[in-house]
């Protein structure tokens, strides 16, 4: 099996499980593991600071 | 490559000295010596992290500055490395990378970095008790690990987030933007209600005036008829000879009318003698019911028939109306002022000016008065007038403006009936003269008519008493109470009018329906009320919502803490509006983001849990899910060449069911009924299955390669390690690893066996011995 990062393979098993999930549930699975891929970049307060802004200016834009 | 390695541990924790440049090499020594951990240090130089986190936080406690030095590297060099795990970090689980704080390094005795050691060196490690069962539940355990690793960040940033987020949410919290739009809405039905109950107490009011009216024309018209009266004898005679004048006059009138046709007929004198008597009578009846009106005017506004009286009382009247105006006009501003007072009071009375109290909001040359005692003087403003004026006063004024606004519109009719009156003399003075003119042009022209003459004048006298008699009866209609002097069949008449109006059939019903209309408007006056209070109530929650979001939308454009939103939150006109969208928005990412944590934890457990019968989590669905996607990723990494050849005797794997512990394999086209991993778990098997693993492994680009097989005690006892170093040392394994490691737990007491030994055999078991008795280990080539 080649050597992958942890969050690669969550992401990977994240990507897998929207493929197979129901169809009701399988939007709301893709939009958590696009957090997830959002939030595993916040590693200080700076990356915290730009990721809480891009959330917001999503919520609000829709 | 040699390894050697200078134990600064504590707590129990053990590390051998030293694996030698041999290859393949075997080391054999009892447990707990630190074989493994050798080998596991030797893994997190080349900057693999091996560990689970329990093992990790024992690692840190225990390892100390243990030293690792190399040697025999390619190109000769050579490295140092000592561990540092006072600097790895005490509040994270086992980490996901390796920094810099592992430790320090020499290179060449030159100061180095982590990451330059980590590109000398390759450590792959096969553990070799692993079956094909083992290996899955292992790779599925790997995925877990990952997931939690995952799960671990993204808690972490969920908390970085959520700090930024987390005063948002309190600044926001106090209002809920759905209990704000329902009381708004709730303050529309409310004052739409206080309206209609409103409309229906004034409707009341009118038609109780109209019952009191109508109860009032039938106690007049009662009176009136009252037959001990001696008014009443009087109005009989005079209504009895109306009546015979009246016919009297009519008849006269049409021999008048017929006479004067036939006069005309007979020329220009005489036609023009009848159309003036004509014009005559018109104008004297014109002037009788001038007359009659000016008289009953008079005694409905008792009044003389004087018009510097009536100018005066018309003044006076306007005068007491403009009064009766400004006080209504005062009753709705206090109303005003109390949804005013109800505004500001709200506002100084709400979170913007909590712990303000003390502090002055009105300055005089005087005096301050402080926030609080505006808040207190305005709320005992509005006790006072939430009691006045009373609901009887505001109907007793609207009836008084009403009554005047008649009396002046009558007073102003009366005036102009008195001017009239002049007037229309005038007219019948010139009607006289034009009667006389033409007498005379008859009685010049022969064709004088002495009858017809004496009708005219006998129809004058009539109507003279018409007149009289007419003006007597109405002041005895006066006399007997009836309004404006009427008759009693046009009072008659008037009340059945209002008793139509009524919907009631006999005037005897009327008390019994005032009574009634008294009650409904005491109970209309109740509901007035107490929508009107409910109306109160929600305005002042709507306020003081309305002042927490200003001070919350103000809280946030104005304090450093959010100045990181100023990029994404622009000012809007609309606060409540924009309090609305923002309050969803971070409301709906703190939810979201704590689904997607708990996403990843959730999917960490079943992955973790795959191997289980029964789910791990109540989500059915979701572990079915992760199963299939488990059991894929697992089928591929076993659907290999060197796996099929050497597992599966060249056939594909079909499907993976991990709930079963089962697999397919197809050949040929033809799919095997399924088998149990545990079928593939002999010695032979687990061996075949390690050598596939080992001939799998991507050639490392890092210069210096060690490949350890760790647990191999199996294959011992098998007596197949003649097979293994065969293996080992065989031209596949060459380009994957420059140094192969095999590590075995004791396998004999050679002390014991060296009596039972010869030869070669017994030197070997007597240096094993020794070496054992010096280290507890012992490290040698590995024999074919």
């Amino acid at each position: 099996m080649p050597e992958e990062s942890a969050h690669a393979v969550t992401l990977r098993l994240l990507d897998a499980l929207g493929q197979v999930i129901a169809d009701e549930r399988r939007e709301s699975l893709i939009a958590h593991r696009e957090r997830v891929e959002r939030l595993i970049e916040v590693h200080d307060d700076e990356s915290a600071r730009k990721a809480a802004q891009e959330l917001l200016r999503d919520a609000l834009s829709v | 490559m040699r390894f050697q390695f200078e134990p600064r541990t504590t707590g129990g924790l053990h590390v051998i000295a030293e694996i030698p440049s041999v290859s393949p090499c075997l080391i054999e020594g009892r447990n707990g010596i630190g074989k493994t951990v050798a080998v596991r240090l030797l893994e997190l130089i080349a900057g693999h992290q091996p560990f689970t986190e329990r093992q990790w936080h024992s690692l840190r406690g225990r390892l100390g500055n243990t030293v690792v030095r190399a040697d025999g590297l390619r190109d000769g060099q050579t490295f140092e490395f000592t561990f540092t795990p006072e600097k790895w970090s005490t509040n994270e689980g086992a980490p996901l990378g390796l920094g810099e704080w592992l430790g320090r390094v020499t290179i060449d005795g030159a100061d180095a970095t982590v990451e330059e050691a980590q590109e000398l060196l390759w450590v792959e490690r096969f553990a070799g008790n692993e079956d094909l069962d083992l290996t899955l539940r292992r790779r599925t355990e790997i995925y877990a690990e990952n997931a939690h690793r995952t799960s671990r960040a993204v808690t972490g940033a969920v908390e970085r987030v959520t700090t930024l987020l987390g005063p948002l949410r309190d600044e926001l919290s106090p209002v809920d933007p759905v209990e704000f739009t329902a009381t708004k809405g709730q303050l529309g039905g409310a004052e739409a209600t206080e309206e209609a109950a409103r409309e229906a107490l004034a409707e009341r009011i009118r038609k109780h005036e109209q019952v009191l009216s109508a109860i009032d024309a039938r106690d007049r018209l009662r009176a009136a008829e009252d037959p001990h009266d001696g008014l009443q004898q009087r109005r009989h005679e005079l209504a009895k000879r109306l009546a015979e004048i009246s016919q009297d006059r009519d008849h006269l009138a049409k021999r008048i009318e017929k006479t004067s046709d036939s006069l005309k007929r007979q020329g220009d004198p005489q036609a023009a003698l009848g159309e003036a008597q004509r014009i005559l009578r018109y104008r004297r009846k014109r002037q009788r019911n001038i007359d009659s009106d000016i008289e009953r005017l008079r005694g409905v506004l008792d009044i003389d028939a004087d018009l510097e009286l009536i100018a005066e009382e018309e003044a006076k009247a306007q005068k007491a109306l403009l009064e009766l105006e400004d006080r209504q006009r005062a009753i709705n501003a206090g109303g005003m002022t109390v949804q005013l007072i109800d505004t500001v009071a709200g506002v100084l009375g709400g979170p913007g000016a909590a712990g303000l109290d003390e502090q002055a909001l009105l300055r005089f040359p005087e005096r301050v008065v402080t926030i609080a005692e505006a808040r207190d003087g305005m709320m005992r403003q509005r006790e006072q007038l939430h009691h006045e004026p009373k609901p009887d006063d505001l109907e007793s004024l609207t009836r008084d403006a009403s009554k005047l606004q008649r009396r002046v519109a009558m007073l102003a009719d009366l005036a102009a009936r008195i001017q009239e009156t002049a007037k229309q003399q005038e007219r019948i003075d010139e009607a006289e003269k034009d009667v006389t003119s033409a007498e005379e042009a008859v009685e010049r022209a022969g064709q004088r008519d002495e009858a017809y003459r004496a009708d005219n004048q006998q129809l004058g006298a009539l109507e003279e008493e018409i007149d009289t008699v007419t003006g007597e009866l109405t002041d005895i209609h006066g006399q007997l109470g009836l309004e404006g002097g009427k008759s009693p069949d046009d009072a008659r008449s008037d009340l059945d009018s209002m008793l139509t109006a009524l919907e009631v059939e006999e005037s005897s019903e009327l008390d019994a329906l005032e009574r009634g209309l008294r009650q409904e408007l005491d109970d209309g006056r109740v509901a007035v009320q107490r929508a009107a209070d409910h109306v109160a109530a929600l305005r002042r929650s709507v306020m003081v919502m309305n002042a927490s979001v200003d001070a919350a939308m103000s809280m946030i454009e104005s304090d450093e803490r959010f100045a990181w939103l100023h990029d994404v939150v622009t000012h809007e006109a609309n606060s409540a509006d924009a309090f609305t969208r923002l309050h969803g928005a971070v409301m709906g990412i703190l939810d979201e983001l704590e689904e997607a944590r708990n996403l990843v934890e959730v999917v960490g457990t079943l992955a973790g849990g795959a191997l289980q019968t029964q789910p791990m989590v109540p989500d059915v669905q979701l572990n079915q899910a992760v199963r299939a996607v488990l059991a894929e990723e697992l089928r591929q990494g076993l659907d290999t060449p060197q796996i099929r050849k050497w597992l599966f005797g060249g056939a594909h794997v079909e499907t993976i069911d991990l709930a079963e512990r089962e697999l397919v394999l197809v050949r040929d086209g033809a799919s095997s009924a399924p088998r149990a991993f545990d079928t593939f778990s002999t010695g032979e098997q687990a061996f075949a299955f390690t050598q596939a693993r080992i001939l799998e492994l991507e050639p490392s680009s890092r210069p210096n390669r060690l490949l350890v097989l760790d647990e191999f005690g199996a294959f011992v006892a098998a007596d197949r390690m003649p097979d293994l170093a065969a293996f080992l040392r065989s031209a596949e394994v060459a380009p994957i690893a420059d140094q192969v490691l095999v590590i075995l737990p004791l396998q004999l007491d050679y002390e014991a066996e060296l009596d039972n030994t010869t030869g070669q055999l017994r030197q070997r078991f007597e240096a094993r011995a020794e070496a054992l008795r010096d280290h507890d280990y012992y490290a040698e080539q590995l024999e074919a």
